[in-house]
């Protein structure tokens, strides 16, 4: 090979290991954000996809089973390595996690079995073998159960026991169990609720009467015995209403199922109990994506049950919701106008440099001072001071004077007024200098100027802060365990109760029942899939709102590049 | 050039009269709004400050006023915790109280007319209860406040018992009235001696009792006895204490004569003092004497005696003073090297003027206690070895009584004059020694930083340094940079000035999503998902940390040897793509390959099979002696790190971004190849703006809450161990302040500490902002 050809094509730029080791830096990060984020999303998802049910038979003499049998059914919930008590070889083996349910039967729902303990195939892997025709029961307590169904025993007596007649009664008698309980709560909270608030009504009215009149009078006036007249035909309508709520509910009471567990013994359900069943190892695939839609769905809009363990989410969402609407009420108008005031108004100089750094830097102040400060300001000089004014008849007890969703919103508004401040200053200042001299040349007042040029233009940028914020705001959970969180609230803050809006109200919140469920929870692997759904779902409110964020600020930024005035 | 005729009307210059009220209005509504945020906004710094600013306060003691009480030889005294009853028992054995009334709301006692000094006294007046003793003359007297117990010995050598207690009595259209109810109990003659008790040490539980006496008889010999009792239930009637054995403490015990004693412990800890200063820890074991130690509290001092020696409240600590008025304290600890409780001195305080103590006063709910002498009068902390307030007296002090809510202070001058101050002193155990001192607590081996904040016993004291909650913080984000830096630095180089522009639009934005990722998550996914996963991999993560970084630079090595055409292949700003499968394999196999490197390097012996196997667990904790925890810091770097990832990232990759573009043309030109170019041209440059990016990570991990609430165990220790976890500043704000009361020195020491997060973090990122501002003026200049 000629030597000048050589030496041309190794002339190499130095450093070339260098770029490619920088380039390292990036594929880490890609790869911790795509590996954190499939971890949820895999982990997050699959808790509503209906999971194959087997059978699994255990070596003769393995007491890992529920009840220290050998056979049992359940569904793979992990599989993963774990140390050998005696260190002899490498030191790992496997384990399984079942989820067996049947809680009430076995006394917990998952089950962790070592390989070695469960018979193999000829392979030498673990032999799992689909139960056919098993059958798994959302209940309202005890967890899931799963089992092969026996008979169905009516509460007018019938007994059904033939396998298809069985299957379909079985959801025949769920949507009807379930249709019974929408009927009698509905009476029972709506109409039962109604005549009592009448009821009350009635009596305020004798009481009225009775000190107006004086007793004895009372007693023989008219208006007072029509009113004895209308309290005894409410009182009649009650008892019919009672009734029949009643009677719905003995009947659900008395519909039950016959089910054989997988370790053989049976156990008889009421259907009171049932929310929803399906066969698990018979679903078309349609089916199942159906399924885990509506599981999907059912878990964002019911209320938790079971120590919040079981059940949805809906008063997280719905406090998140109004925590933080309330929260971009109050730094919405703030944030503005101390933007405007930097920008606008004051003279630009050392003093509103320094402002301005210090409102930059406040961004960056530990979200727990802003809590410590909410609890110290808003919550006892604040809340104690109302509480003395306007609800001393209700002191000790403390109906501001505690944490609430007001407290929380003004907290993280404070926490979050920095954002705002620093959004709004850059969308300002990227509005052209020409349309506001323009403005002012054309006759406008200062104001008119800011009101009819200036903020229209800027109000994107202004919504990418506010969204910003929103997305802090909705993340946020330290300083919300000072200032009114709660694992389980017992009422929402927004509801159809005169005065609508209880801004006194604890709440509960997505993130800070991440943090509940993961640590605070009785039965921690069975809340392990609702942190991970709870996260997703946070996860995904947050990047939503973040990324229209950037997408309305990236349009914003276009929109000004080409104007030049 | 105008003609009047052409001039418009004036009605075109005015301006309509609403648009100006509305522009005045609206200028008022933004300047007065933009400063109201703005004061709001630095109001949280005053309004911090302010909570914690009565910590370092000093108390305030002002005399209320004095009563005169015609009692002779007042042999103890002591007060209810209203400070409305004082009682006084005198050696004849008689008990009087005094009724002093009180304003319920105000806490102000009624004078006598316009007298500002002279206390009126109540209805009741002095009033004398009877003990139903019978009528002797008492020599010794012990009395233990905090259980409102008094034993009293006589001149025969006889023991009694007085139970003290007051009760609020509410009735009907009547202030409320405190009510003294008295018990009363004279014990069996305990030993053969009836010579005159001299010292007396009194100790009771529910399920024992223990009296110690000092007897002196006619021919000048010391007896020194320990009675102990137990309680005995039968199936009829109330259980009973029953007298169990009795001990003599003097003989062939001690080699001085004894002079003082003190029974502690669950009545099984007696200390003892001789002549010369001597003191004795003795130990009572299943019915034996033991002689634990014996030390000389005063060996430093001219004239060693004991003067006095007095329980501090809790019965670990001793008050003691010399003759001449040195005053210490000791305390027991757990010796390591004798494998027992011993005593050693743990705090000196500032000697009294002349000499030892005449009397002295625990302090019934904190480590504090009033001490005197003739004319001096000293409220002093044990804690932080502190006095707190200190007067000279312009009457000789005879006895004191500190009152229990700690709040008033009573003594009682050899005129028969009753003196009372108020004391305004609501944070005892804080101050700066508090918070940022060493401090020798009671039952430690040596000073140290210690947070403890609350226990189950009331008499336990509180340690509230703040400074291992500090290191916490530092601890935890040491790692969380470690980890971070280097990744976010990197990408951000790579990012800024290699990668091609239609990838940076997206990348960019998907790291700044990650910045905005909640931390419950993180916290969550690190405690939950995380810590197990990595329990037993350690290894298979040191391999990791290894492996990867050299996997990719032999990668760029070996590609730059290959030959251009292959080497065209991959276009510049796409060397990542080869890269992510790399770093990719290179993780998996490390993480499958851990086990193996665990069995060859981490070996520890397996005391049950007799082999040597791989064990990093117990590798860890048998070479470096240090603990091994799941939720420990390295998961917590991991994770933290994550956090601070994108923040650094994007900042740094601004400040790269934005170096003036000719900076980079010119290089290029000069025939630097393009890492050339970014090493000598591109980071000088940028430098300071991944500096305050790098700070401004350092910031958000600092006062980060959530990660470190849920992924370390919160145990406040000091060890750079990164095997085991922290406790810091903000996850034990979190952790703590939902259940402190308002106002309470804990309330105030968690808004300390919030004070510091705030400090720490405003100080770094002003540093961060006014760097970038620099760069920012640098890079138009340029």
């Amino acid at each position: 090979m000629p030597k000048s050809q050589h030496s041309f094509t190794s002339i190499r730029p130095k450093g070339e290991a260098l770029v490619w080791f920088t380039g390292m830096g990036l594929s880490v990060g890609i790869l911790l954000i795509i590996g954190l984020l499939g971890i949820i999303l895999k982990n997050g998802l699959s808790m509503f996809w209906p999971d194959t049910i087997y059978e699994v038979q255990l070596v003769e003499g393995s007491t890992a089973g529920p009840r220290n049998g050998q056979n049992f059914a359940g569904a793979i919930a992990l599989e993963r390595h774990k140390r050998l008590q005696e260190a002899t070889n490498a030191g790992l083996t496997s384990e399984f996690q079942f989820f067996a349910g049947n809680k009430d039967a076995y006394g917990q729902m998952y089950h962790y079995v070592d390989a070695d303990q469960i018979v193999t195939d000829a392979t030498g892997e673990p032999l799992f073998t689909p139960a056919s025709g098993i059958l798994q029961l959302e209940r309202i307590e005890f967890g899931d159960a799963l089992g092969f169904p026996l008979e169905i025993q009516l509460a007018d007596g019938t007994t059904i026991t033939e396998p298809e007649a069985l299957k379909a009664a079985l959801f025949k008698t769920i949507e009807e169990s379930n249709e019974r309980l929408e009927t009698y709560t509905k009476i029972e909270k709506k109409q039962i609720g109604r005549i009592n608030s009448k009821m009350e009504s009635i009596r305020l009215e004798q009481r009225a009467l009775r000190e107006e009149l004086g007793e004895a009078a009372a007693e023989t006036s008219p208006q007072i015995q029509e009113l004895n007249e209308q309290q005894a035909a409410l009182q009649a309508q009650y008892t019919e209403l009672a009734a029949e709520a009643r009677e719905l509910r003995e009947r659900r009471h008395q519909d039950s199922l016959l089910l054989r567990l997988a370790t053989g013994e049976e156990r008889r359900i009421s259907f009171e109990n049932i929310t929803q069943a399906h066969f698990p190892n018979e679903m078309s695939l349609p089916g199942k994506v159906g399924f885990f839609l509506k599981q999907i769905w059912r878990f964002m809009s019911e209320a938790p049950r079971e120590a919040n363990t079981e059940g949805g989410i809906f008063p997280a969402i719905f406090g998140t919701f109004v925590m933080t609407l309330l929260m971009s009420l109050a730094v919405m108008p703030f944030g503005v106008v101390a933007a405007i005031y930097l920008r606008e108004y004051a003279t630009q100089g050392v003093i509103v440099r320094a402002v301005r750094i210090s409102v930059n830097n406040l961004a960056g102040v530990p979200s727990i001072v802003y809590g410590v400060f909410g609890l110290g300001f808003f919550v006892y000089v604040l809340g104690g001071s109302i509480d003395e004014l306007f609800f001393s008849h209700k002191l000790p007890t403390a109906t501001f004077g505690t944490g609430g969703v007001l407290w929380a919103s003004l907290t993280l508004a404070l926490m979050t007024v920095p954002v705002v401040i620093v959004a709004t200053e850059e969308a300002l200042s990227a509005v052209p200098r020409g349309m506001r001299e323009a403005a002012l040349a054309c006759g406008a007042s200062k104001w008119q100027a800011i009101q009819r040029i200036v903020l229209p233009a800027s109000a994107p940028g202004i919504l990418t802060g506010l969204i910003l914020a929103m997305a802090r705001g909705a993340g946020e959970v330290a300083p919300l365990m000072l200032v009114g969180v709660v694992k389980l609230a017992p009422s929402l803050p927004l509801d159809g109760e005169f005065p609508f809006v209880h801004l006194d109200r604890k709440f509960m919140h997505l993130g800070f029942h991440i943090y509940d469920l993961a640590f605070q929870s009785p039965d921690s692997d069975a809340a392990k899939p609702m942190v991970f759904a709870t996260t997703l779902l946070l996860i995904v409110l947050v990047i939503v709102l973040n990324l229209s964020a950037i997408t309305i600020r990236n349009h914003l930024r276009k929109k000004y590049k080409g104007d030049t005035f | 050039m105008s003609s009047t005729s052409n001039n418009p009307s004036e009605e075109r210059f005015t301006v309509a009269r609403t648009t100006l009220i509305l522009d005045r209005l609206m200028t008022g509504v933004i300047k007065g709004g933009g400063w109201l945020v703005m004061l709001a906004v630095f109001a949280i710094f005053a309004f911090i400050f302010v909570q914690i600013l009565p910590l370092f306060g000093h108390p305030e003691v002002k005399s209320v006023g004095k009563v005169a009480i015609p009692l002779e030889e007042v042999a103890v005294m002591g007060v209810d915790e209203w400070g409305e009853l004082p009682f006084f028992l005198s050696q004849s054995g008689q008990l009087h109280f005094t009724d002093l009334p009180r304003d319920v709301e105000t806490r102000t006692y009624e004078r006598v007319g316009g007298d500002q000094t002279s206390l009126a006294l109540g209805p009741r007046g002095l009033f004398e209860v009877d003990t139903k003793l019978p009528e002797k003359n008492w020599t010794a007297f012990y009395y233990d406040a905090y259980k409102g117990e008094i034993a009293l010995g006589s001149e025969d050598g006889r023991v009694a018992l007085l139970h003290l207690d007051y009760k609020a009595e509410f009735l009907a259209d009547a202030p409320r009235t405190v009510v003294p109810q008295v018990k009363s109990e004279l014990l069996p003659a305990l030993s053969q001696s009836n010579a005159p008790v001299r010292q007396l040490a009194f100790y009771e539980s529910t399920t024992n009792r223990a009296i110690g006496t000092l007897q002196e008889t006619a021919d000048g010999e010391t007896i020194v006895t320990l009675q102990t009792y137990v309680v005995k239930s039968s199936l009829f009637g109330a259980p009973k204490m029953v007298a169990d054995a009795q001990i003599d403490l003097g003989h062939g015990i001690t080699d001085e004569k004894p002079e003082r004693l003190l029974i502690g412990g669950q009545g099984d800890r007696i200390l003892l003092t001789t002549e010369g200063g001597w003191l004795y820890y003795l130990r009572l074991n299943k019915g034996q004497l033991e002689r634990v130690q014996k030390l000389q509290p005063f060996a430093d001092l001219d004239d060693t005696s004991i003067h006095s020696i007095n329980w501090l409240l809790g019965k670990q600590s001793v008050i003691l003073t010399s003759k001449s008025g040195a005053n210490i304290t000791l305390a027991s600890y757990l010796d390591e090297a004798a494998g027992q409780i011993l005593y050693t001195k743990i705090k000196d305080f500032p000697a009294l003027d002349a000499g030892g103590a005449n009397d002295f006063s625990p302090a019934q709910r904190n480590r504090g206690f009033l001490i005197s002498n003739e004319h001096q009068l000293s409220l002093r902390y044990s804690t932080t070895g502190d006095v707190r307030w200190e007067t000279d007296t312009d009457f000789p002090l005879q006895k004191i009584a500190l009152g229990p809510r700690w709040d008033s202070i009573f003594t009682f001058d050899a005129q028969q004059n009753l003196h009372v101050y108020a004391v305004d002193d609501p944070h005892p155990n804080a101050g700066a020694k508090a918070f940022f001192g060493k401090i020798w607590y009671e039952g430690k081996s040596e000073p140290e930083y210690d947070w403890q904040s609350s226990s189950g016993t009331s008499d336990f004291e509180p340690k509230l340094s703040i400074v291992p909650l500090f290191f916490g913080s530092i601890k935890g984000t040491f790692y969380a940079m470690l980890f971070a830096m280097p990744i976010a630095i990197l990408a951000a180089i790579y990012v800024s000035q290699y990668l091609k522009p239609e990838a940076k639009r997206y990348i960019k934005p998907a790291m700044e999503i990650m910045a905005s990722l909640p931390s419950v998550v993180l916290g969550f996914l690190a405690a939950l998902w995380l810590a197990p996963l990595i329990e037993d991999r350690v290894p298979s993560i040191l391999l990791m940390l290894i492996a990867v970084p050299l996997s990719a630079a032999m990668l760029g090595y070996f590609w730059g040897r290959m030959p251009q055409t292959v080497r065209n292949r991959i276009r510049p700003g796409s060397e990542w793509m080869v890269i992510l499968p790399v770093v990719l394999i290179v993780g998996y196999l490390s993480w499958q390959l851990g086990p193996t490197l665990e069995s060859v390097l981490f070996r520890v012996y397996d005391p049950d099979l007799g082999v040597k196997a791989g064990n990093f667990r117990l590798w860890w904790t048998e070479t470096t002696g240090v603990s091994f925890e799941q939720r420990n810091s390295l998961v917590v770097g991991l994770m933290m790190g994550f956090a601070v990832i994108p923040i650094i990232f994007t900042i740094s990759e601004d400040a790269l971004t934005n170096v003036p573009p000719y900076l980079t043309s010119a290089s290029l030109a000069l025939g630097a190849s393009r890492w050339q170019t970014t090493w000598r041209v591109i980071l000088p440059t940028a430098s300071p703006g991944i500096f305050s990016a790098t700070i401004i990570g350092f910031g958000r991990a600092v006062g980060e809450t959530m990660i470190l609430l849920m992924a370390t165990g919160n145990t406040p220790i000091m060890e750079w161990n990164i095997f085991n976890g922290m406790r810091t500043l903000a996850a034990n704000i979190a952790v703590e302040l939902p259940e402190a009361p308002q106002y309470s020195t804990l309330y105030r020491t968690l808004f300390l500490g919030a004070m510091a997060l705030f400090l720490l973090t405003f100080i770094l990122n002003t540093i961060a902002e006014v760097t970038r501002q620099h760069l920012r003026e640098k890079y138009k200049t340029i």
